[in-house]
């Protein structure tokens, strides 16, 4: 009951995080967070990993859902493979918060990687943009300055009473 | 309790596996399917669902960013200020003057009993509200079918420049997918000639070809729209060749420089275009019938 509540409560933070990234984030053009590749790595954190793997499935098809010319299942893909690693190695990111700035950095490297591979293999190569190289750079720089500010916090909203530190 | 957790644990790796064949499965279906059918259904619900969140929070965000950014330029505005005084008066002339030929058109028409289409009311004008995604160009925008937009529809950005089309509508919003990320090439004229461009990966650049061609293009010739096109009305300019271009056999390929900015538009004009749904005028009338003087034909993409 409990581990459900916390999906819908990461599954909302996706949510907010995707609209607070279309609206706000568009604005600037050097800083250019995939804030939902942040709630996932931070649900891997506090959450168990079938959970947290759900929750990367979910918030990618969400993601999926937002972009109209994307191809369904790309970021749903991409985000459960991304919750998979940061579950496998999240005892990397309990060293502190510059730490996990560095986790949720490599996983957002990771997951932009795997993006533009799968996505060129299925034809989704224009769908991409024309920004994909710099962004290659800037989305994992971006979630390493925001991620190590709200690491710590997130998880904490997560689940108040684990009492897990980053 | 341990070896309930130990239990819980180990099937981390057949989610993990199932979830990824379930994206696969999505992909494959979604790929086949063109985006169509019961994916194209719950796309239009999910944008339903998150555009008006976009919406209000553009509506706090935007006016405080735009503080922000006035605030940060306020040493030019005298100057900006007075500039605009000086165009404002200029336009008011050059209005005098239009309103004035406008009103001789009108006894012209009147006089040879012409029925003019308004092009003003085939356009709609609407605030880009999100970019959801950081990697790619699409974005929603604050105008949907409730306003007229529809699927398919051009969208221009305020100089009346080719920015792409709409690509998914809900009643009050729609996601614009720019020309440098459409798979559709878009048929175009330059220089006498029809051409097909289409999008290059990783570049703001579009890919140029022409195949029947009878002369060397030269960089700085102007692209528009073609009257073959059957995503766009023609004649809208779309971007300029940017190096010189020699004929290979009969064909010449080069590289085309988008005029509109799609990564940093804040308002775009959605050009209700076919008026027809379904159906796509080819010719050049600017007035209503005689009806021999156009042919219609299905609109294919």
């Amino acid at each position: 009951m409990r581990s459900s509540r916390s999906v819908v409560l990461a599954l909302l933070m996706a949510l907010v995080g995707l609209v607070v990234q279309a609206t706000l984030f568009r604005r600037f053009n050097w800083l250019t967070p995939d804030l939902v590749v942040l709630v996932v790595c931070t649900s891997a954190l506090t959450l168990h990993p079938t959970s947290a793997l759900l929750v990367g499935f979910l918030a990618g098809a969400m993601v999926d859902l937002s972009i109209a010319s994307s191809v369904l299942g790309l970021r749903a893909l991409v985000y459960t493979v991304v919750a998979y690693l940061a579950v496998r190695t999240r005892t990397r990111a309990e060293s502190g918060f510059l730490a996990a700035g560095v986790w949720i950095a490599l996983l957002t490297a990771a997951s932009v990687v795997l993006l533009l591979v799968v996505g060129i293999t299925f034809g989704q190569s224009g769908e991409l943009g024309s920004q994909i190289v710099p962004r290659l750079v800037q989305v994992p720089l971006s979630n390493f300055l925001i991620g190590s500010l709200l690491a710590i916090p997130l998880t904490r909203l997560l689940q108040p009473g684990r009492g897990v530190t980053v | 309790m341990m070896i309930d957790r130990e239990s819980r644990r180990d099937r981390t790796l057949p989610t993990f596996i199932t979830l990824v064949v379930l994206a696969f499965l999505m992909m494959t279906f979604d790929v086949r399917l063109s985006g169509g059918g019961l994916s194209r259904g719950i796309r239009s619900g999910a944008l339903g669902v998150i555009a008006p969140l976009q919406n209000l929070a553009a509506t706090v965000i935007d006016p405080v960013a735009d503080l922000g950014d006035t605030l940060a330029g306020l040493a030019t505005l005298r100057a900006e200020n007075l500039a605009l005084r000086q165009e404002v008066a200029r336009l008011q002339a050059e209005l005098a003057g239009s309103q004035d030929l406008m009103a001789r058109l009108q006894v012209l028409e009147e006089l040879n009993d012409l029925e003019v289409i308004d092009a003003e009311t085939a356009q709609v004008a609407a605030n880009v509200i999100g970019r959801p995604d950081p990697f790619g160009a699409s974005f929603i925008i604050d105008k949907g079918s409730d306003d007229g937009v529809a699927l398919g529809h051009p969208v221009a950005d305020p100089f009346g420049y080719v920015v792409g089309k709409v690509v998914e509508v809900s009643p009050s919003n729609a996601t614009v997918v720019p020309i440098t990320q459409d798979r559709e090439a878009v048929t175009v004229l330059v220089d006498g000639q029809v051409g097909t461009l289409a999008s290059r990966f990783g570049s703001d650049f579009l890919d140029l070809e022409v195949f029947d061609a009878v002369e060397p293009l030269q960089a700085g010739d102007l692209v528009v729209t073609s009257s073959v096109s059957l995503t766009f009305p023609q004649g809208l300019p779309v971007g300029e060749v940017t190096e010189d271009a020699g004929l290979e056999g009969t064909s010449i390929s080069t590289s085309v420089r988008l005029f509109a900015d799609p990564d940093s538009l804040r308002v775009v004009v959605v050009i209700t275009w076919p008026p027809e749904p379904g159906e796509v005028v080819i010719g050049t009338t600017t007035t209503a019938p005689p009806a021999s003087s156009s042919t219609t034909t299905s609109a294919g993409g």
